[in-house]
């Protein structure tokens, strides 16, 4: 199966009352971390759900390793696995029971596999989920998910709430599963500083549109933070910056072309931003408040 | 299929050990009462006709022990898929290469299976529990285990549906209680005058009485026969037609907002 990308989301979209996924296109190249970023509600489970069709969406075209990933569903999910946010099996079962039960669903269940990433995560065989910890919870969902030969991960908020141990952990995990060219993963997080370590791309989402998406890298060299006074500030172009940040000192911006900006304002201070910082100024812009005040 | 199947009857193990031990206490109980009445002290004393109507509650009380068996299937299935609404399975289920009509079947398939076992079970266990007690087995008690499969699937088959409509957990077991009270009733106002009754003929007769006054006229040969084969394939029809319908609910909730997964919920935050 040949394919340029794991994952092509053209012009998604989906209606519920007060929220609507508006248009949502982007891709995820094969063999590569997609991190997907927004707030709460900015609309990454829907699109989630909508790639897994867990939730059918009202207009537009996903395709999955180059398939329509309606037509051909079954086909498409045996070689992608979901890990979501809670654990989605009874915790009457323990980890024995669970692999027969995959082993039923998925052709290509590896139980084999499954126990050695039990042993390096120190699961247990067969005690009850019930006993399990959040962070041992997550670790078997993820053990499940890397055990049937799935050549696509997608998460959805898979880090949040873990401890900074387990998520690198997992970081390294991903990065493992990366190894192979065919393996790619898309994972929405609230936590930045994850998706800087390992995402090769991202893509950032508001109120249900994408803002923007591209290489991390390149996002991360092309925008920057311009620190000012707020006498300078006035003298600033509102078409150079996305939005501001005003200070009992001063002036924060994000400038979306950190090259042009040095050299237009040679003057002032240019930092290198965080995807966090990226985000948090992008979704101020989106709410119309070109300036806002931080405490 | 089979991994779903496995996880069901996994999780309806606590509902099928439970109810081993009532079917288990009954039917010992049923299989003392049977032998008191043939060789103990009943035996001895008891007239003709005491002895007649006593022997009577013999095979009755078997035919509890199989209601049981059944409405305690639909329980297990009820439980398991409120378990599934309580918990994001559901979700997860979509997600995997299952598919909704895996999904939808298994719980259909399940609850055939534990109903096939209950009538087996009892079944074995009425023939052997009437020959250790030297009783004629009869005919309309093999005609009365069809009518409360018959009465089963009948009520599944507007239930599962149901479930998939709420996904309610806490809605969805009490739905369980439904054929059991509807159950109980049946068997408290008919079993008694069932018991009574003379004969096959007097049986479909009883039924007609209280069904529908025009199906008097079946009550022989092989019109009698055609009536039985008839409702089973109505009530197995219905039985499949309402397993499309689940399939066909379940599908149209992927629509829907907040049911199979939080997506409205996370919109409205």
């Amino acid at each position: 199966m040949e394919y340029e990308n794991a994952i092509e989301i053209k012009d998604l979209t989906k209606r519920y009352d007060g929220f609507t996924l508006d248009h949502v296109s982007f891709n995820v190249p094969r063999g590569s971390i997609m991190g997907f970023i927004g707030q709460n509600g900015a609309g990454k489970t829907t699109t989630i759900h909508s790639i897994l069709n867990v939730i059918r969406k009202d207009e537009g075209e996903i395709k999955i390793f180059g398939l329509d990933h309606e037509s051909h569903e079954i086909e498409v999910k045996e070689q992608m696995a979901a890990v979501f946010d809670e654990l989605p099996f009874p915790e009457d079962l323990n980890a024995k029971v669970l692999s027969r039960i995959l082993a039923g669903i998925y052709k290509e269940w590896d139980d084999q596999r499954f126990q050695s990433y039990l042993e390096r995560f120190q699961l247990p065989y067969k005690k009850k989920f019930s006993k399990f910890s959040k962070g041992m919870k997550m670790k078997l969902q993820l053990a499940s998910a890397l055990s049937h030969n799935a050549k696509l991960l997608v998460m959805d908020e898979a880090t949040t709430g873990l401890d900074p141990v387990v998520r690198n952990e997992f970081l390294d995990l991903f990065l493992e599963f990366i190894q192979e060219e065919n393996h790619s993963i898309l994972m929405s997080s609230h936590i930045t500083s994850d998706l800087e370590k390992v995402a090769d791309y991202v893509t950032f989402i508001d109120r249900g549109k994408i803002l923007l998406t591209g290489m991390k890298d390149e996002i991360l060299d092309q925008h920057g933070v311009l620190k000012c006074s707020k006498a300078d500030f006035a003298q600033i172009d509102p078409k150079d910056f996305i939005s501001a940040r005003l200070t009992d000192f001063g002036a924060e911006l994000l400038v979306r072309d950190r090259a042009k900006a040095a050299k237009t304002y040679s003057g002032l201070v240019l930092d290198k931003t965080t995807l966090e910082e990226i985000m948090l100024f992008y979704v101020s812009a989106g709410k119309n408040t070109k300036t806002f005040s931080a405490n | 299929m089979k991994g779903l199947i496995y996880r069901e009857l996994y999780l309806a193990r606590k509902n099928i050990g439970v109810c081993a031990v009532i079917y288990v206490l009954f039917f010992g109980i049923t299989c003392l009462m049977g032998l008191s009445m043939r060789y103990g002290n009943i035996a001895k004393y008891a007239t003709w006709e005491t002895m007649a109507s006593l022997l009577f509650i013999l095979p009755s009380s078997l035919i509890a022990c199989a209601a049981i068996l059944i409405v305690t299937s639909a329980e297990a299935v009820f439980n398991v898929s409120s378990n599934d609404f309580k918990t994001p399975w559901m979700r997860y289920a979509l997600a995997t290469p299952a598919g909704i009509r895996k999904l939808v079947g298994a719980k259909y398939l399940t609850y055939l299976l534990l109903t096939g076992a209950a009538l087996l079970v009892t079944g074995i266990a009425h023939v052997l529990c009437l020959s250790i007690c030297q009783i004629e087995l009869s005919a309309r008690f093999l005609l009365f285990y069809l009518f409360l499969l018959c009465f089963s699937l009948l009520c599944m088959s507007f239930l599962i549906p149901l479930t998939f409509l709420i996904q309610n957990g806490d809605v969805v077991n009490w739905l369980a209680a439904v054929p059991i009270f509807i159950g109980v009733i049946i068997f408290n106002v008919y079993a008694i005058k069932i018991g009574n009754l003379e004969d096959d003929t007097d049986f479909i007769s009883f039924l007609n009485q209280y069904l529908s006054p025009v199906l008097t006229k079946l009550a022989n040969g092989v019109l009698k026969a055609l009536f039985w084969v008839l409702l089973c394939l109505i009530i197995t029809a219905i039985f499949i037609g309402s397993y499309f319908l689940s399939v066909h609910i379940l599908d149209r909730i992927r629509y829907r907002k907040g049911k199979t997964s939080n997506a409205g919920k996370e919109a409205k935050q």
